[in-house]
């Protein structure tokens, strides 16, 4: 079954995502494919330059936003966009991701919006038949 | 879902109160007319009040402001005042954007004679301070040794290099730098992006305007405060951009591990905190400062760079422009203030998360030339409909001297750029005389007046239960947004 990465749901001072994915493998590439989305306009972004992000955290839930908030600074502070997200290892503790894009251009690339962080509220990854899924909010 | 309908006992016309139940230590207290209350409990932003109650060393109760809503841990227009003993400190108390506020400027300029210009102020405005995501580059890329002077002097800091005047720090909420900033605490992440941008905007809600002093409700602290009607002024509204973003990120997770180390049991991540006195505690307040003193510094450079921008635009001398700060509010932040508590003044740790303080008539910590009439209370609205001074009053003292800060919004984010899909907003805002520019489009749809609540309605019910009193109305003409 073809599934939707995200979607934007209701809030009314932030943003919020839900994120869905096939496993938690899937979820925290789809959520890092969400963040970026978000912020530029990713059709205009190549491939072609790759990092390897990661993060930890005391449980699943905190290394999904300990890694969202680390590719946010990748964003801030090294104008480094990702399209492409392989996520090579994910336990309970930590995730280890191949992260494909390329250096900010402003020439080139739409800022769409400003997310100034990623936050901890009511985060909790819910499994359910089909597969994960998560809501994620945003400070904007 | 699933949870129990919280009880919301009225107290008086604009007074509401949560009883205590289950873990809360004191009772929630909500500021709202009828009108707004329907509107709080449309989401669950009472709920976070309740959790915010729940907090070990809360005081007195934990405060609702009328523009509260739905933030994440602490509500937006939530106050927690702190026993210094055996209360916590949280990074969820004091927000992202840590010391985001509002800075107002009068000028001498008549809105009589200038309105034709309005629009060249506005381009003037634009190209001279860098705005939207990520902007940078207000004053050039600052070295880190002349960051960290930054970090520890706040405002002080510009007004030495010739932005501003000495005088600009005495109508400064804590002249311009809370005391106990550290910057060594800050992260070398926080640091790499602050350097960049000193005396940028950013985006979201930020915005510069050009607005007119349409009425005076308040003679006596209007002439206090310098305003007159028909006045120009300039409101700038900003924080302290990505070096205070990544300081709360980076010390949510330090009070994460630290809530669970101390056995914290809170009802949600977002509320983690620490003991005031632990380790944790006092490395987060010293690095939440010099993040509060680097937003200081901003809205200084970017008053400096607003300022010159007008002279230029208009062709006026600095006397003939006349610019002079009425103040400066801090509406995110954490601090130790002296509060009257049981008739007792001791001192407590207080944070205002979308609140702002207002210092009543006689307060020490004004300055002489407001001692007599209180503080000024800077609330913004939206870009279409108007924004007002305030003072502080003697009542304040019930809610630790704090009140509301804004419109807050009605509108999701989603809501307002569907509203606005096939929709000019900055030409529509044009037709009826405000001149907009803005980086993004995007920014103006979701900014646009009807996503917001009427400020003056929340204005009014901290006016009416008499902790803050309405002095000035103000008018957008122009407006610069990120």
């Amino acid at each position: 079954m073809k599934t939707m990465k995200y979607e934007e749901i209701e809030h009314t001072a932030d943003l919020r995502l839900k994120v869905y994915g096939r496993d938690e493998r899937e979820l925290f590439a789809n959520a890092a494919f969400a963040l970026f989305d978000k912020i530029v306009d990713l059709s205009a972004v190549e491939a072609r330059e790759t990092d390897i992000v990661e993060a930890s955290g005391a449980d699943l839930e905190e290394t999904l936003v300990g890694f969202l908030g680390e590719l946010l600074y990748r964003f801030e502070g090294e104008s480094r966009i990702y399209r492409e997200f392989e996520i090579v290892e994910l336990v309970p503790g930590g995730v280890k991701a191949v992260c494909n894009g390329e250096s900010f251009d402003e020439a080139r690339h739409e800022v769409k919006a400003e997310i100034k962080a990623v936050t901890y509220h009511d985060v909790a990854i819910e499994r359910g038949p089909s597969g994960v899924s998560v809501v994620i909010t945003f400070d904007v | 879902m699933g949870e129990m309908e919280l009880e919301l006992k009225r107290i008086d016309r604009w007074r509401w109160e949560i009883p205590m139940t289950g873990r809360m230590r004191v009772p929630g207290r909500v500021y709202a007319s009828d009108a707004l209350i329907s509107d709080i409990r449309g989401d669950q932003s009472l709920r976070q009040v309740a959790n915010v109650a729940c907090m070990p060393g809360i005081i007195g109760y934990s405060f609702a402001m009328p523009d509260i809503h739905f933030g994440y841990g602490f509500p937006i227009g939530g106050v927690a005042a702190m026993d210094t003993d055996e209360g916590l400190i949280s990074p969820g108390g004091v927000g992202y954007d840590i010391n985001c506020g509002v800075r107002l400027v009068r000028t001498k300029l008549a809105e009589a004679e200038f309105a034709h210009r309005v629009g060249d102020m506005v381009k003037a405005l634009f190209a001279s301070v860098p705005c939207g995501v990520g902007s940078s580059g207000g004053i050039g890329t600052v070295s880190h040794a002349e960051e960290r002077k930054i970090l520890t002097k706040g405002a002080r800091w510009a007004v030495e290099r010739g932005m501003g005047s000495p005088g600009d720090l005495d109508h400064t909420e804590e002249g311009g730098c809370l005391a106990g900033a550290d910057a060594a605490a800050i992260s070398e992440r926080a640091a790499r992006r602050g350097s960049e941008q000193v005396g940028t905007l950013g985006s979201g809600n930020h915005f510069l305007e050009i607005a007119k002093v349409d009425e005076i409700f308040d003679e006596r602290a209007a002439m206090a405060f310098g305003l007159w009607r028909g006045q120009l002024v300039l409101q700038i509204h900003c924080g302290s951009r990505g070096l205070g973003h990544q300081v709360c990120t980076d010390y949510i997770k330090t009070m994460l591990e630290a809530a669970r180390r101390y056995g914290l049991d809170l009802p949600d991540r977002q509320l983690c905190a620490a003991p005031v006195k632990s380790d944790e505690g006092r490395r987060y307040f010293a690095a939440m400062a010099a993040a509060a003193n680097y937003a200081w510094n901003n809205r200084q450079v970017i008053m400096h760079l607003a300022v010159e921008a007008l002279e230029r635009a208009l062709g006026i001398s600095p006397r003939e422009l006349g610019a002079g700060l009425v103040w400066d509010v801090a509406h995110n932040i954490a601090k130790f203030e002296t509060h009257t508590v049981d008739g007792v003044s001791r001192s407590v740790l207080i944070h205002r998360k979308g609140a702002t303080r207002a210092f009543g008539p006689g307060h020490g910590g004004l300055p002489a030339d407001y001692a007599t009439v209180g503080q000024p209370v800077l609330i913004p609205g939206d870009m279409g409909r108007q924004s007002f001074v305030c003072v502080g009053t003697d009542a304040a003292g019930e809610t630790f001297a704090s009140t509301c800060h804004g419109a807050g919004r009605v509108m999701s984010r989603k809501a307002a750029r569907g509203s606005a899909r096939g929709r000019d907003i900055v030409k529509e805002l044009g037709k009826r005389g405000i001149h907009v520019m803005a980086r993004g489009r995007g920014t103006v749809e979701e900014e646009m007046p009807d996503a917001y609540k009427d400020v003056a309605e929340v204005v009014g019910v901290m006016h009416e239960a008499g902790i803050s009193s309405r002095v000035a109305r103000l008018v957008p003409l122009g407006v610069v947004k990120g």
